[in-house]
């Protein structure tokens, strides 16, 4: 068939690709943009949420500096601090997909390196959306506990 | 062997800005304190107590001088020696005009944070804590937090807070500033019933003079410039308070 002049001969990987080359590869695509700029804002609003935070506990945070604590234990709490919320975000995150894939016209397909995958990039956020707050308490003086 | 004193400070000067805008907020203050001494500190606003404070508490360095701690050389000058933050939880404990306890903790939680942070187990650091706030009678309250504690009570948390480390001294400013009368000369009381029982260097910055009776010695500043007050001037403050 495939000297035919009319038709095209395809192996069945060839039809997959082929589909998947076209409107499903355009669609996979906007997807995966969707899912970047996804990432990036909520690494900027988790840094924003944090620096807030930080901002909040200056005062007993330069009392820590001022009766001895160690930059490690400062940086520890706040580290803590955004994990604790990036593990909370993934477990709503996580909770609500279950709920709510099931009611998508689409079957959503998360398998358990998806999930390793996100667990991964949560953690990457929550320790970089920290760095902005780390910065901020590691330049509070301790005198400024005092009056 | 020499007495080991829990503050030794000897010439501290202190110098902001340079030039025109050169401000001396201490010149040549020396101060000995002996383990077990309560030391009061009084002058004017602006007289520079706070700043002595802040020199012998190691968080600013003076431009001149050297202090010495429980017989440990930490300062000369500007240079230090060692970890000061290090130093200063080992070592000092500060309790401030406002009850300076942290917000969201409660008030063993607050005494515990010291023993933790010098490496105590957290069940030995909370046993400790529990202890001091008892000692101090505040232990009833002991699962408060700050803001459901009267003033009194907060600045005998954060005299428990300031004992967590066992310190070679302590340093007040101004702790009873925020209290009634008879509120604040209790506090001065427990300072020196602290400093005798546990053998603690205390220096307690104050303008109440109606307590002064509880000092051993009494410092006065003026100027940058520290000297100690004489006898006859503090019997008389003390008959006639809030003359000096």
């Amino acid at each position: 068939m495939s000297g035919w002049s009319d038709v095209t001969v395809y192996t069945g990987a060839q039809q997959e690709d082929l589909l998947l080359r076209g409107s499903v590869d355009r669609a996979r695509r906007q997807i995966q943009l969707f899912r970047v700029l996804l990432t990036l804002i909520s690494a900027v609003i988790m840094a924003l949420i944090i620096y807030t935070l930080t901002l909040d506990k200056l005062h007993p945070l330069a009392l820590l500096k001022l009766i001895g604590a160690p930059n490690r234990t400062i940086i520890g709490l706040i580290l803590q601090q955004a994990l604790i919320m990036g593990g909370l975000a993934f477990g709503v995150g996580y909770g609500v997909g279950l709920k709510l894939f099931p009611m998508f016209p689409r079957r959503v397909l998360v398998t358990n390196d998806d999930l390793l995958r996100v667990a991964g990039i949560v953690l990457l956020i929550s320790v970089f959306s920290s760095l902005l707050g780390i910065w901020k308490a590691m330049r509070v003086a301790p005198s400024e506990a005092i009056g | 062997m020499g007495e080991i004193l829990a503050l030794d400070a000897s010439g501290l000067t202190k110098v902001y800005g340079s030039g025109h805008t050169e401000v001396v907020a201490l010149r040549d203050a020396s101060m000995r304190v002996r383990r077990g001494e309560v030391v009061a500190l009084l002058g004017p606003s602006g007289a520079g107590k706070s700043t002595f404070l802040l020199c012998v508490g190691l968080i600013n360095p003076p431009t001149r001088g050297g202090i010495a701690i429980g017989g440990r050389r930490v300062q000369d000058g500007a240079r230090s020696f060692g970890d000061l933050r290090r130093f200063r939880r080992e070592n000092i404990g500060f309790v401030f005009q406002k009850s300076n306890l942290i917000p969201f903790l409660s008030a063993i939680e607050n005494v515990q944070v010291v023993g933790e942070l010098i490496g105590r187990p957290p069940s030995l650091a909370r046993r400790r804590a529990m202890e001091l706030l008892e000692a101090l009678g505040v232990g009833p309250r002991a699962f408060n937090m700050p803001t459901q504690l009267s003033g009194g009570e907060q600045q005998r948390v954060t005299v428990a807070r300031a004992l967590a480390n066992r310190p070679s001294l302590i340093l007040a400013d101004e702790p009873t500033a925020a209290l009634d009368s008879k509120r604040g000369r209790q506090v001065m009381e427990l300072f020196r019933d602290v400093a005798h029982e546990h053998g603690t260097g205390v220096i307690v910055v104050t303008h109440d003079h109606r307590a002064l009776d509880v000092f051993d010695t009494v410092y006065e500043m003026e100027d940058g410039m520290l000297k100690p007050a004489a006898h006859e001037q503090v019997a008389e403050t003390v008959r006639q308070p809030g003359t000096a």
